[in-house]
């Protein structure tokens, strides 16, 4: 289907399509859920929260919602030149979000190694607890997410003409969520 | 018409990275439940322009926009209240 024949203003056919909104609303209520629950424990132990909070490196956290957003942008665009039928620019901007994909994952390994040799295991404390479970969930959403672009990609080069569309919506959709469940994170996590 | 939203898309992300720039420096200025007001303040704020410019949820039945809205409005609230 042509982008110009959908009608995002029917009820049934949001951007991305009625599915994958179903999937971002129960997606938000679970991490928000979690964190809810974070929230609560940290006024609880207040002090362990705190002091095992100055362990994590909020700058390398930094760099990662910079590279998401960037990220998110790129396949924003993407969607943008697909719909314009500039193919192989939509192809161009799909591999870039990937790429900012994947430098979050490496950052995020990078973080993940030092943690362990401190020995900020899962078990370590309450907050860590949290800490790994949340940022874990969203790492594995990530993965998830890149793998789903990896597949649109593959076929946006070998045959354009045969990707839809809500495909590709659905694929940018499932990206954004990794975006806005970290803006959720982050500050509450690394900040807060 | 692309290229207007190019530049809306673009103008997003240099919002989005300043944004960013002030949830850093609020971390470190402010203390207290202030600091966790502004902090989710600023997130949802940037969840809203996530959601609108880049999954294009301008173009979506107001009911998704009223829905998500309010489910970002509800889970910071909630955070906020147990912090």
């Amino acid at each position: 289907m042509h982008a110009d024949s959908i009608n995002y203003k029917k009820l049934l056919y949001p951007p991305g399509g009625i599915l994958m909104w179903i999937i971002i609303f129960i997606e938000l209520v679970s991490f928000g859920l979690g964190l809810i629950a974070y929230s609560y424990f940290n006024s609880v132990e207040a002090d362990t929260f705190s002091r095992s909070r100055s362990e994590l490196n909020a700058g390398l956290a930094t760099l990662n919602t910079f590279l998401l957003l960037t990220s998110g942008y790129f396949m924003a665009m993407s969607v943008l030149r697909f719909k314009s039928r500039s193919f192989h620019k939509a192809h161009h901007f799909l591999w870039l979000a990937m790429v900012g994909g994947l430098l979050f994952i490496l950052i995020k390994s990078i973080e993940y190694v030092g943690k362990i040799e401190s020995g900020y295991t899962l078990s370590a404390n309450m907050f860590f607890t949290f800490y790994w479970l949340l940022t874990g969930f969203h790492l594995v959403h990530v993965a998830v997410g890149i793998v789903i672009l990896l597949v649109i990609g593959r076929q946006l080069k070998l045959r354009p003409e045969t990707v839809k569309i809500e495909d590709l919506e659905a694929g940018a959709a499932f990206w954004h969520m990794c975006d806005l469940i970290w803006l959720l994170l982050f500050p509450v996590l690394y900040l807060f | 018409m692309t290229k207007q939203l190019i530049y809306r898309n673009l103008i997003a992300l240099v919002v989005l990275i300043l944004l960013s720039g002030a949830t850093a420096l609020t971390a470190t200025l402010f203390d207290g439940s202030l600091r966790h007001g502004i902090l989710l303040l600023l997130a949802i704020t940037k969840v809203m322009i996530v959601a609108g410019f880049f999954m294009e949820l301008h173009l979506a039945h107001r009911f998704w926009i009223f829905a998500l809205f309010c489910l970002i409005a509800v889970i910071s609230a909630a955070i906020f209240l147990m912090a």
